[in-house]
């Protein structure tokens, strides 16, 4: 066991090293200079000063040639310094960035999963239930034409709609907490996505569930319908939607940067796009660390995990 | 080495007991029979062949040219001469949608057909080689996988295009071509590539689990003690047996692309104005829409409607494919 | 009975502290900072650029200021003189000036805040157009450490505690307006040094100020800060108790926000669609504020005049107007590079004429012939501002149209071109110039010396003829009617190199909402006079 976890250990080692050589080659070589950047951007192209410059190339280290850049930015990293943001924020320390923002989109993802699990397990039931009738058509193709709409239309439509016509909110704004009401629609908004497949791996569980021989006996054996969908049919249902939850999960936290950006939320999918517009190399790295990160540790726990839910491959 | 005839394997029990004994053709005809019975994919099917049907005529049959300006209507309704209306620089908006149908067509098959050949390769090879070969070909999908896949395409698209432009302009300086100084189609490539590369590692996944699925079969096994090629295995067993999760995988693949292409275009990056896109019309539209509600409505329905279709077409194929999914 | 008087005594309490609530929500002005597409939430005072030098008066008072209609108005300097030649100035400090903590604002003060704004470092590249001409500028700058903090201006000098004396290189009548801006604002230099150049102003190191408000909160996470009175601000005012930002850099958010009564003011304009429903917030004034598109005269295949030529003449630019500016009233067209806002201008101009057989014609005769010849165009309107993408899109069609040129790269972030920045063709910007004066404006916008010119948008730009003009005109009074004279000739030896495409530009709009009055920007884009601002609901 402990070897096995030693060369899984390395294997992904290595394979972040590639990743994080590979992001800043990319930004080297394809991004071009963030300090020229940061005057022609905006307003400031009046500002070029090739003295200025050259005291700011220096001062953030970008004078140097990619591959000692490169090894210069690996060995802070080992030493837990992940650099200072170059024009997002200036001089801020980017692990105080990452620390606020992470867990803004956790909480996020965390929550638009909860919601997307009971609202698309329901609606997954009651569509097995009414399998091939009129509900259970109107539950899957409802379902499919909400997700079919760009997030990034149904995101400003939802909130002007909300805002200004009906009044029942305020714009949101920022940060204020998950149960700050503000952070509603963006959940709303989020959970949206997962929906469908939800739904769909719910349903179709359900119907294969459905003709198995012990739910025939046991209504045979008289027992009441909602007790043999509660305690027969919802558990084995739930197990395989459970495990691919935890994979929504990543996902949307790696993935609400649509969401983030239309609702002004200070969270880590925007500062991917922040990062990037700015040309900020120590974001985009830092972006890049933790992203891959997340998903090494949640493969690495769905593995270890996987076989405490499923006998079968323990057995294996 | 052909002995083994595909044909006499497929037996298989179905679930009403009956035995489906005989040719692949029946098969398919099957198939075709179970697909033709579900309305919905049908449904998506015909919308699926009119907007592939449009994307290939659609510039041929445009009432205008898609980028000819007419800026005193600029933000007319619809009217008989503008059919759709015009967008905010007086162009037509039926000829863009037409010529955005051809891009969306471009994104989503060039995607699906790259990442699908790299995922097939990759998959089959890592799924009978087996061992180290496995190992380090599922390593690398896995890493893919672990990047965050719209940073990924986000990185790619904003970084590689200024070395591919250059090479093309080193090589323009070189022969004097003149096709090497038009770079345009230079947002489309990065876009399939992009998108390429975030969707092969999964489509990889599948064909070697069902690779490694089917060679437990015994079928393939007497196949392989007969002394069948590794490539005679993959053409003629694991391939048309992954047919159905991998048609499905496929097509809804393809609506995913022209979604995520829409999405890059809402972020100002992939293809760039004034070549049209159905997301960078929907994003320029959605500056307008409290007054021009029809510049926003129009690509947004329309993406929503050809998503929908994919998704009952690949539904319905997944059903029609599957013998045990018929009941 | 008592549950009665108890009730009573709290809906009487819940009433008066809605009443106080209200009272004290009176005086609070709620902002919209950020501009859409560059994240940069900061309140520097000192930097000279960026979003935050809108908001530079609230902390800081400009040396001397212009208001909306270009008068000059005193601020940390009262008073002012010149030798006679104009290479001598010295400037008197407003005995009543003073920080927050109670100190008066001395002359050696004013000094060091200008020498730690021309360290290279500091990155304010601006201080160039300010302090450029000072003797000791240029060779501080070339011998400053690449980490110091500071660098020492020969030509500044304190000649007592109230008099600050600059040498200049070369004579510059207008000096005084040149430094009339809130980019020249100050700060305490050894707070700069102590706490570090991006660092100094936040809330945490209690900075020390001299303008009408105080920045007492700043959250760089939750994008919000907050402003309160200074104790010590020595004008009259300020009425406002608070100032309250949040960034938002979403166009149809903030128009959402003004319409939902969630803000006051803001920095990005709201989208341009919404000015039925919000007439108030988009109320004009005059201010410099001027789109033009440049083209590169040192990069293939712009470096061809005749191509420039055949570029600028192969486009209808009044439909070029109405392509960017669709909404009545958005905009105003301009047929000429001086604003028309600048001391003068030219009466007969008439733009650029429509001429598609004068530019098929050019380009034939150009070393490249024909459009097929043609390298790529690389183009950008700099930003997604809605005014310039249309304007440039409608550009490119018109060469498609006329010329058949096909060949065009349009990116609206210029961050795409990544190094290939050194071969765009066209970008956008504005002359830069803070104060009105004509022969300045040229100077920004042509001499190679200035900032325009000096920028990569026009780098290699040269013109004699041009340059002897300007150099003349900046030695004159700005009451010589020669100036002006000098400014125009200098204006037709631009236009006629066709570097730089005009067509309109944008009216400025008030961004604020009827209720906040005194609400002005200067023509440095800073809120003028921010203390007179208050909130007065019908």
């Amino acid at each position: 066991m402990a070897s096995f976890l030693f060369i899984r250990l390395l294997r992904w080692s290595v394979g972040l090293m590639l990743i994080l050589f590979v992001t800043y080659a990319m930004m080297y070589y394809g991004a071009g200079d963030p300090i020229r950047m940061m005057f022609i951007q905006g307003e400031d192209f009046d500002t070029e000063d090739e003295a200025v410059m050259r005291a700011l190339r220096a001062k953030y280290g970008l004078d140097e040639p990619f591959l000692v850049q490169f090894s210069n930015y690996i060995s802070h990293l080992l030493q837990g310094d992940w650099g200072r943001s170059i024009r997002l924020q200036v001089d801020r320390p980017v692990l105080e960035i990452v620390q606020f923002r992470l867990p803004i989109s956790m909480q996020l993802g965390f929550a638009a999963t909860l919601i997307a699990a009971v609202v698309g397990v329901t609606l997954g039931v009651v569509a097995a239930l009414y399998h091939n009738r009129w509900l259970d058509r109107l539950i899957i193709t409802s379902v499919l034409f909400v997700t079919s709409i760009p997030i990034f239309v149904i995101g400003p439509m939802l909130l002007l709609l909300l805002v200004l016509i009906l009044k029942w909110i305020d714009v949101p704004y920022g940060w204020n907490g998950l149960f700050h009401i503000d952070a509603a629609l963006p959940v709303a908004v989020i959970a949206i996505g997962p929906l469908p497949g939800i739904v769909r791996q719910t349903r179709s569980a359900m119907l294969e569930v459905k003709s198995q021989q012990y739910i025939t006996t046991a209504r045979a054996k008289g027992v009441s319908e909602s007790r043999i969908i509660l305690r027969h049919m919802l558990r084995p249902v739930m197990t395989p939607v459970i495990t691919t939850l935890g994979l929504i999960m990543i996902a949307l936290i790696n993935g609400s940067l649509f969401v983030e950006l239309i609702y002004n939320i200070p969270g880590f999918g925007l500062l991917t796009i922040e990062g990037i517009r700015t040309v900020d190399y120590p974001i985009i790295m830092a972006v890049a660390v933790v992203g891959t990160l997340i998903i090494f540790v949640s493969n690495f726990l769905v593995d270890m995990i996987y076989p405490i839910l499923d006998p079968r491959v323990r057995v294996q | 080495m052909s002995a083994a005839k595909p044909e006499a394997q497929v037996a298989r029990i179905a679930d009403d007991g009956s035995i489906y004994a005989g040719a692949q053709r029946n098969l398919w005809q099957d198939a075709a029979r179970r697909f033709r019975k579900n309305w919905l994919a049908v449904a998506g099917l015909v919308v699926i062949a009119l907007f592939l049907i449009l994307a290939l005529i659609g510039p041929h049959i445009a009432p205008y040219d898609f980028l000819e300006q007419n800026i005193v209507k600029a933000f007319q309704g619809s009217s008989a001469e503008h059919l759709l209306g015009v967008d905010d620089l007086g162009r037509d908006i039926l000829s863009r949608m037409l010529h955005g149908a051809r891009t969306a067509a471009l994104v989503a098959f060039f995607t699906t057909i790259i990442s699908l050949v790299i995922g097939v390769l990759v998959g089959g090879w890592a799924g009978i080689r087996g061992g180290r070969t496995d190992e380090f070909l599922m390593w690398i999908s896995d890493l893919i996988q672990a990047m965050p896949g719209l940073l990924l395409v986000i990185l790619i698209n904003t970084t590689l295009r200024r070395p591919i432009i250059n090479w093309f302009d080193a090589l323009y300086e070189q022969t004097r071509n003149s096709f090497y100084l038009n770079t345009l189609w230079l947002d489309y490539v990065l876009v399939f590539s992009a998108l390429a590369l975030i969707g092969w590692p999964g489509l990889a996944r599948l064909i070697r689990g069902q690779v490694l699925s089917i060679g437990e079969e015994d079928y393939v096994l007497a196949a392989r003690a007969l002394g069948a090629s590794e490539r005679h295995i993959m053409g003629r067993h694991v391939i048309p047996n992954a047919m159905g999760p991998l048609v499905v995988a496929v097509t809804a693949g393809m609506g995913g692309a022209i979604l995520l292409e829409a999405s890059l275009s809402f972020l100002g990056i992939g293809i760039q104005p004034p070549n049209a896109s159905w997301g960078s019309m929907l994003q320029e539209g959605l500056r307008y829409w409290q007054i021009f509600p029809h510049l926003m409505l129009i690509p947004a329905v329309t993406i929503g409607i050809v998503q929908v279709a994919f998704v009952f077409l690949g539904d319905g194929l997944n059903d029609a494919l599957d013998p045990r999914r018929n009941s | 009975m008592s549950k009665k008087i108890l009730t009573l005594f709290i809906v009487a309490l819940v009433l008066l502290l809605s009443a106080a609530g209200a009272m004290a929500q009176d005086q609070v002005l709620r902002i919209a900072t950020g501009s859409s597409g560059v994240a940069n939430f900061s309140f520097q005072i000192l930097s000279a650029g960026g979003d935050q030098q809108n908001w530079i008066t609230f902390q800081s008072v400009p040396p001397l200021y212009f208001d909306v209609d270009s008068n000059l108005h005193t601020g940390y300097f009262n008073d002012w003189s010149q030798n006679e030649d104009s290479t001598v100035w010295t400037f008197s400090v407003d005995p009543a000036a003073r920080w927050s903590d109670g100190t008066s604002i001395t002359a050696q003060q004013v000094i060091d805040s200008w020498q730690v704004q021309a360290a290279p470092l500091n990155s304010v590249g601006r201080i160039r157009t300010y302090l450029g001409n000072v003797a000791g500028f240029a060779d501080a700058r070339e011998a400053a450490a690449e980490d110091a903090m500071t660098v020492d201006v020969s030509g500044l000098s304190a000649l007592d505690d109230a008099t600050v004396q600059v040498e200049l290189v070369l004579p510059d009548p207008i000096f005084f307006w040149r430094i009339a801006t809130a980019h020249m604002a100050i700060a305490r230099a050894e707070d700069v040094l102590e706490h570090g150049f991006n660092e100094f102003w936040k809330p945490e190191n209690n900075p020390i100020v001299n303008g009408p408000f105080i920045l007492t909160s700043f959250d760089p996470d939750g994008q919000k800060a907050e402003m309160t009175p200074n104790p010590e601000w020595w004008k009259d005012g300020p009425i406002l108790d608070k100032v309250t930002f949040q960034f938002v850099t979403d166009q149809t958010i903030v128009g959402a926000m003004a319409l939902n009564d969630q803000i006051d003011a803001s920095l990005a304009a709201a989208p341009s669609v919404l000015r039925a429903q919000m007439p108030d917030y988009f109320r004009q004034f005059q201010a410099i504020g001027f789109n033009t598109f440049w083209m590169q005269p040192s990069r293939e295949p712009t470096n061809d005049p005749k191509v420039r030529e055949a570029l600028i003449k192969s486009v209808d630019w009044n439909a070029v107007f109405q392509a960017a500016f669709p909404i009545e009233g958005s905009g105003v067209m301009t047929t000429q590079t001086l604003d028309d806002i600048v001391t003068c201008q030219n009466p007969d101009a008439t733009g650029y004429p429509y001429d598609v057989e004068g530019a098929q014609a050019a380009l034939a005769a150009s070393s490249y012939g024909s459009a097929e010849n043609l390298p790529k165009l690389r183009v950008t309107p700099r930003g997604s501002n809605e005014f310039n993408n249309r304007a440039l899109q409608a550009v490119i069609e018109f060469w498609r149209q006329n010329l058949g040129i096909e060949n065009v790269e349009f990116q609206q972030d210029p961050n795409s071109f990544g190094d290939d920045l050194d071969k765009v063709n066209l970008s956008r910007d504005d002359v830069v110039i803070r104060f009105p004066d004509a022969a300045t404006y040229m100077w920004a916008a042509g001499h190679s010396a200035g900032p325009v010119a000096g920028s990569s948008m026009l780098s290699g730009y040269h013109n004699e003829a041009l340059e002897a003009a300007i150099d003349e005109a900046l030695t004159l009074s700005p009451d010589d009617p020669r100036r002006c004279e000098l400014a125009l000739e200098a204006q037709a030896q631009y236009e006629g190199d066709y570097v730089i495409m005009h067509f309109g530009k944008p009216l400025r709009t008030a961004n604020a909402r009827e209720h906040v009055k005194n609400y002005y920007s200067g023509p440095d884009v800073s809120v003028i006079e921010p203390w007179k601002i208050s909130i007065e609901r019908m």
